[in-house]
């Protein structure tokens, strides 16, 4: 039949446009997925023991350390470091490697200066500068989870000497924080306040439109532009004239006049304010009309109708926007690089001295951390793995954040509705 | 007397004479237009609100009821666009003009809207709202949150959960909390849009009663296009068509011997 | 003596009003000037960029020598990287809006979308991290292995629906999963065999492939939920009408909402191209930074975004370099705003 024939081949082209329309869906959550798993296992790997492997060469020779990479028929081995970290390393081709084994009396042994060096059988010579010393390849998986919590513990408070773990996590996320935390209490005001005077003020007017608009086009504009402006506006121009006016002793040295905490922070709040502005008057927007309307009817002005009535229920839109600018200044490296991000900050942005916040010092970032780590790190065999371990927390920071938005946002918006924007 | 004049011009009043002899009048308009951009809502309406009674203003949906009641305490000023003429005089004076606070105005004029708006707040709360913006404290604010919800014979109901979410009553319910929150404020008049536009038979009647009580305490005016309602709860009647105030007289005549077409033909549902 | 309550004077409402008046005009106008300073501050920060940017190019018309061909090489790698990036996720993103308007209930819908937002909001600088140490040293060889890739996984996808398709129709949640074991088992299999390996070398493990593969990642979250969006729309005008009809929820989209979507779609693309043309970690981590003019998408590329992250910390204020680096931030700045400008009439014709 005619007609039975165009109906199968109609019912196949829908199976077909189902199907590779639920491809792009299954690729995104692939690629969700994948990223997600590929952050955590390449950033935890570091401090997961690896086995000391003694490698015995067709020359006689015997080689004792970490395999560090395998590619392209070639091994690199992490062997005794001499004078300084790193200077160890040792590339074997594969067809010269006769026979290779994990001696269990294997001894790893990590200097004050960060070398490492490997033993069989005894400590060897008990080296003044040793701080520490483990035999890994005898250990049990319990012992060896406590070797991960350990090295993991002492990379995220930092001060860690036995692992790869060089100045630890402790002062980018320091400083990340107190960059988000001085960034929100300059955009939060200013959001808010923005907000309420286009929901209850400005209204339907021209004026509002016009600067709805533009507050949604800025929304649109790369970082790096902010970042120029940041460093061009609030560095030179306002930091350079506070440096003239008040510090005109110390220059040309500059105090304000260069990159820093003040900076950063002012130029992710111009970023961010774009977000809370959008998100609190959406809240506000949520309101029924007819509860300001019925507040105005009882004599409120509108200044207390917004004080009594309205902000109260905006509050979780308050808070999920300020989540979403949290989110999104922790995830915003470039503009940071031109104001002030550097890769070890000679004194902490707070500190116990007074006054305890020095908003003109440098600081170091977790989103910085992850760049310079990966491409500017001396050496690649260690700064990568640190790389993933700091991207692996800002992730797990930004989508925590996102998270904490989404529940509070979902108490405000209906489950069923279309799928929003 | 131009109040008087031919009874098939458009553009006139028709006011019964003698009609507001012997009552005080609480409030009165002049000449009140009101424009919404470039279209006129309201044409030079000239009405009286007798004092301690209730006036209905019925007219077909989109005739300016609700307009005329918002300009009445100024909320026609939160639309954009909106531009009024003429005067609202209260106590001889001009609430339209730049004088009087709008948020003072508004105090004495008080307004219910046609769909419960109870604010999610506490019943107690809801009440003492508009007593709270002027800076009172719980100890001074138990009395006259009570006074307010036994004068819309909520208290009864209430009493024992003044703490309960408003939000949590019945409409009928929500809808009294709202008179009640007016009236908290002491207003010299009323506004009542639609009032039982929300509500089931029943609890329509109730409030019926509650209105024929509550007008022996302020002048109400009274937005309605239930025509049996309006019978039933009012004094005065106006009939509004087109933004044009057609007529206006006591309740019973208007509705059984109207002296203008206009108004005959809508009170006995030949309108349109 | 204590006074019964019920028995005080009445609270005189109007006195008290009068008692208040001036303390609450002072506080209301407090308050409306606080709400218009944060939105003066607002309007300062809108104006700020353009304002500075014209106030330090304008003091003298002269632009340096060589600007014009710097800029030129810098302009076609923000091109290059994007325009490749936004053709990549075109397909992808607008697969997952159909589907999800088209062939997801809403209750799917609602799961699916911590999905994408986990994908727009991972750090542009992670996706570089990735691009720049695993991607990179298996696709240098392996661009010929790419396309072999998405033909396998595609046929894969669609021989699998052609089969099982019928037996869908009633778990129609399955389908991304199902798609997503069939796409996978393709995939391993392709590099597993990796037949082309080493046919097509890059001269640089840096290319714009690698680029746009990476800048597509952060443009798909984009293009779905913003052509997600206006198909949503087109859907609920049209589609009574069409199954009225009796066509198919195929037939519908393809007659009746992709067309009046189209303007929608288009505007989501503009929009993942103003933000890829933008974007900076990615293209300074994965790029190489190479000042090449070419369209070859093996060759590296510069960037206006990397260039600024790159020179502008070393460039004297005033100097020549800051000059053109300036211009470059004009013109990324208005690249920028055009596309959101064309972007909003697309979606509103889309809308109206």
């Amino acid at each position: 039949m005619m007609r039975g024939a165009a109906l199968r081949r109609g019912r196949i082209v829908e199976h077909l446009a189902a199907g590779s329309s639920a491809a792009g869906l299954a690729l995104c959550l692939l690629l969700a997925g994948g990223i997600v798993l590929l952050l955590v296992r390449a950033g935890l790997a570091p401090f997961w023991p690896q086995p000391v492997i003694e490698y015995t060469l067709r020359d006689g020779r015997s080689v004792l350390g970490e395999l560090m990479l395998h590619r392209d028929g070639a091994l690199i081995v992490r062997g005794d470091e001499q004078a300084r970290p790193g200077d160890g390393y040792v590339r074997l081709r594969e067809a010269e490697i006769l026979a290779e084994r994990q001696p269990p009396d294997a001894v790893a042994r990590v200097h004050a200066d960060g070398r490492r060096s490997y033993r069989l059988g005894e400590a060897g010579p008990d080296e003044p500068d040793l701080v520490g010393v483990d035999r890994r390849n005898a250990l049990t998986f319990a012992g060896k989870l406590a070797f991960f919590g350990e090295r993991l513990r002492a990379y995220a408070i930092g001060g860690d000497r036995s692992g790869d773990a060089g100045q630890g996590l402790l002062p980018a996320l320091a400083g990340t924080l107190t960059l988000v935390l001085l960034m929100s209490l300059i955009v939060m005001p200013i959001g808010v306040a923005a907000a309420v005077h286009l929901h209850v003020y400005a209204g339907r007017g021209r004026i509002g439109a016009l600067v709805r608009g533009a507050v949604g086009s800025l929304a649109d504009v790369p970082s790096i532009v902010y970042g120029v402006l940041g460093l061009g506006l609030f560095v030179h121009g306002i930091g350079g004239g506070i440096d003239r006016w008040l510090h005109a002793d110390r220059l040309p040295v500059p105090t304000f006049g260069t990159g820093g905490l003040l900076w950063a922070a002012l130029t992710l709040a111009v970023l961010t304010l774009p977000v809370v502005v959008a998100t609190v008057e959406q809240g506000l927007a949520r309101i029924p009309d007819t509860q300001r309307l019925g507040s105005l009817a009882l004599g409120a002005t509108r200044g207390e109708t917004l004080r009594r009535l309205l902000l109260p229920q905006a509050r979780p839109a308050v808070l999920s926007a300020w989540i979403l600018a949290v989110a999104r200044a922790v995830g915003a490296v470039a503009p940071l690089m031109l104001v002030g991000v550097v890769k070890y900050a000679p004194a902490s942005p707070i500190d116990a001295a007074f006054p305890y916040l020095h908003p003109s010092r440098q600081f170091t970032h977790l989103g910085f951390a992850v760049y310079d780590q990966a491409l500017i790190s001396p050496d690649a065999l260690v700064g990568v793995p640190r790389a993933y371990s700091a991207a692996l927390l800002l992730v797990a920071l930004v989508l925590v954040l996102n998270a904490a938005a989404g529940l509070v946002g979902r108490r405000l918006r209906d489950r069923d509705r279309a799928f929003p924007l | 007397m131009p109040a008087m004049s031919t009874p098939d011009s458009d553009t006139t009043t028709t006011i019964a004479a003698q009609l507001f002899d012997d009552v005080a009048i609480a409030l009165r308009t002049r000449a009140l237009s009101l424009w919404f951009e470039q279209r006129q809502i309201l044409h030079a309406i000239d009405l009286s609100v007798p004092a301690e009674r209730i006036l209905a203003v019925i007219g077909p949906s989109g005739s300016g009821k609700t307009s005329l009641l918002r300009c009445l305490n100024r909320l026609n000023e939160e639309v954009h666009g909106c531009r009024i003429d003429g005067e609202v005089l209260l106590d001889g004076t001009d609430l339209l003009s730049a004088s009087a606070p709008v948020h003072e105005v508004r105090r004495r004029v008080g307004m219910v809207f046609p769909k419960p708006n109870p604010f999610p707040l506490s019943i107690y709360e809801n009440v003492a709202y508009g007593l709270r913006l002027l800076g009172l404290r719980r100890a001074a604010l138990d009395a006259p949150v009570e006074d307010a919800l036994r004068a819309v014979a909520l208290w009864d109901e209430v009493a024992d959960r003044l703490d309960a979410p408003a939000l949590a009553l019945t409409p009928g319910q929500q809808q009294r909390l709202a008179i009640a929150r007016a009236l908290a404020l002491q207003p010299q008049v009323l506004l009542m849009d639609e009032p039982a536009a929300a509500l089931d038979p029943q609890s329509s009647l109730h409030l019926e009663d509650l209105l024929r009580r509550l007008g022996r305490r302020c002048a109400i005016v009274l937005a309605t296009h239930n025509l049996q309602q309006a019978a039933r709860v009012s004094d005065y009647a106006a009939f509004i068509s087109d933004g044009r105030l057609i007529e206006i007289n006591d309740t019973d005549t208007l509705f059984t011997n109207p002296l203008r077409r206009e108004t005959e033909d809508y009170v006995t549902g030949r309108y349109g | 003596m204590s006074v019964p309550l019920r028995a005080q004077p009445a609270l005189d409402v109007a006195a008290l009003v009068e008692l208040r008046r001036s303390s609450r005009r002072r506080r209301e106008r407090a308050g409306r000037a606080l709400a218009a300073i944060g939105a003066g501050a607002v309007l300062a920060s809108v104006l700020a960029i353009p304002v500075f940017l014209l106030f330090e190019l304008l003091p003298s018309i002269a632009v340096p020598d060589g600007t014009g061909e710097r800029l030129g090489v810098l302009l076609s790698g923000t091109f290059k990287a994007s325009v490749l990036a936004v053709l990549l996720a075109i397909p992808v993103g607008l697969a997952a809006a159909v589907h999800l308007v088209c062939f997801s209930t809403p209750l799917q819908r609602s799961r699916w979308r911590p999905v994408l937002d986990l994908l727009a909001a991972i750090p542009t600088v992670v996706l570089g991290l990735i691009a720049l140490t695993w991607l990179a040293p298996w696709l240098q060889s392996r661009i010929a292995t790419l396309l072999v890739l998405a033909a396998a996984v595609l046929a894969a996808v669609l021989a699998g629906f052609a089969v099982f398709g019928q037996r869908l129709r009633r778990h129609p949640a399955w389908r991304p999963f199902v798609a997503l074991a069939l796409g996978l088992a393709a995939g391993v299999a392709v590099i597993a065999w990796d037949p082309l390996a080493g046919s097509v070398e890059a001269d640089t493990p840096w290319n714009a492939v690698l680029v746009g593969l990476a800048l597509g990642v952060t443009a798909v979250p984009l293009i779905c939920t913003v052509g997600a969006d206006a198909l949503q729309q087109a859907w609920d005008r049209h589609v009574d009408a069409a199954v009225a009809l009796g066509a198919s929820r195929w037939q519908a989209l393809r007659s009746l909402v992709l067309p009046a979507a189209a303007p929608g779609l288009a505007a989501a693309a503009l929009l993942a191209l103003g933000r890829c043309a933008g974007e900076t970690m990615i293209v300074l981590m994965a790029s190489g930074n190479t000042p090449l003019a070419s369209a070859d998408p093996r060759d590296g590329l510069r960037s206006l975004s990397a260039e600024l992250a790159l020179s502008l910390p070393v460039a004297e204020r005033g100097g020549a370099l800051w000059r053109m680096l300036l211009i470059a931030t004009l013109l990324l700045f208005v690249l920028s705003f055009a596309c959101h400008l064309a972007a909003a009439r697309l979606r509103a014709r889309a809308a109206s």
